[in-house]
């Protein structure tokens, strides 16, 4: 049992115990996100099915503007869902680094105290009470420091969940073509209105929330316009990788690309980030990467898969990996960079915290 | 009134009488070192141990201050 002394060489160390609370109580809202995620990718589905119905039996200009208005309705939703995926992500995280803290400021206290208890009854003995005192500064210095390292967590939590979009990001909907009702006998779906009561809500999902866009996007262009030529890419180029090592890209757009992505590491992540050296998210880095290289390419991770479909074993830098709700970029030897936090370099993967595995892509392909 | 004037973060505050408490704690170190230690045990001509009580005394205005 602890003596006077330990007791007040304990109190403020207490003090600074308490400042971290148990944690999510209550409804969990990383699962409330993650609901709303899942709701919204079965309005997705349904809006597949609807479209894959609808086109089956209509053709001609007028089919090919509904097209793609569906396509830009599609990627609204799949905005929305990575969204809602991505807030479910940093509530998680939060709760977890406060349970992390918790955990971390009760071991400090108990090896103090049991510590000190067993100093305390050598108080006598020269050195000692010195001792005792400065173990006490010791563990208040180290609660000290989980306690700041748990508010700059959570500070970069609150800030990307504040700066997450409350609407659809780019590429805004297409405008619904004259004479387009939308799916089912409702509003349509770029008149303002709701989702109609087509069934849609009710419908029952086609598919997890992993082929949220990844099935369909792949049927509809992507942009044509910012591909050109594979031809004029021109020919292989090699690149000096961080280790020293080299590699050899496709060609010169891809090398420039890999170059400009590797400029980015340790740049924080940034939710929507888009400015290098500042914060970046992941499809943030690779478009500026190819953009600063010559080639447009689209916004959203899961548009990446642009260009050819590459085997895994002819991967070569430039490459894009890409998921549901993210993008890499392989860098050679067996690595790819990433937009993580910071933006870093990673082996080269096929899994993304279960979202689905589009494939690896050659934007210059 | 200074618009820009805000409450204090009570984190802040809690978080700044915690640094406060180890700076206090440095102090009572090194004089318990310079005292060498405390009881009748520590202690030569120049030195002067504190007690137990003043110790604790002094704990507890240190760290409350």
């Amino acid at each position: 049992m602890s003596g006077p002394l330990v007791s007040a060489l304990s109190a403020p160390l207490r003090n600074v115990q308490a400042l971290v609370g148990p944690g999510w109580s209550g409804p969990d809202p990383a699962t409330a996100f993650r609901t709303v995620r899942d709701r919204i990718d079965e309005v997705a589905d349904a809006t597949e099915r609807a479209w894959v119905q609808a086109s089956a039996t209509w053709h001609g200009s007028a089919a090919d503007r509904a097209e793609q208005f569906a396509h830009s309705t599609v990627i609204a939703i799949a905005a929305m869902s990575m969204t809602a995926g991505q807030l479910g992500d940093h509530t998680e995280q939060a709760g977890v680094a406060v349970a992390d803290a918790r955990e971390q400021l009760r071991i400090i206290v108990e090896d103090f105290e049991v510590h000190a208890t067993a100093l305390e009854a050598e108080l006598d003995k020269p050195g000692v009470a010195a001792q005792l005192v400065d173990d006490a500064k010791r563990s208040l210095d180290e609660a000290i420091a989980v306690v700041d390292a748990l508010r700059a967590e959570l500070g970069g939590h609150a800030q990307a969940v504040a700066a997450a979009p409350a609407a659809p990001m780019n590429p805004a909907p297409a405008p619904a073509p004259a004479g387009w009702t939308g799916f089912g006998s409702g509003p349509g779906l770029g008149s303002g209105g709701a989702f109609g009561p087509s069934g849609a809500l009710d419908a029952p999902p086609l598919g997890a929330a992993a082929a949220l866009a990844g099935n369909w996007l792949k049927k509809l262009p992507h942009t044509p316009a910012a591909l050109v030529d594979p031809h004029t890419f021109g020919e292989a180029e090699t690149i000096t990788l961080p280790d020293g090592a080299t590699a050899t890209a496709p060609n010169k757009v891809a090398a420039d690309a890999v170059r400009y992505a590797l400029t980015q590491l340790g740049v924080p992540y940034r939710w929507g980030g888009t400015t290098p050296g500042v914060g970046l998210d992941c499809s943030g880095l690779t478009q500026w990467a190819y953009h600063q290289a010559g080639l447009d390419i689209p916004r959203l991770a899961q548009q990446q898969d642009v260009g050819c479909a590459v085997n895994p074993h002819d991967l070569r830098p430039g490459d894009l990996a890409v998921w549901d709700g993210h993008v890499a970029m392989i860098v050679g030897k067996g690595t790819m960079i990433e937009a993580g936090d910071p933006v870093q370099l990673s082996p080269i993967r096929t899994t993304n915290a279960g979202q689905g595995f589009h494939g690896f892509f050659r934007p210059t392909g | 009134m200074d618009s820009s004037a805000r409450p204090a973060d009570p984190y802040d505050a809690a978080i700044g009488r915690a640094r406060a408490a180890s700076a206090a704690l440095s102090r009572v170190a090194a004089d318990l070192a310079a005292g060498r230690g405390v009881g009748d045990s520590a202690g030569d001509s120049d030195a002067h141990p504190m007690t137990t009580e003043q110790l604790l005394r002094r704990l507890s205005e240190d760290l409350n201050s």
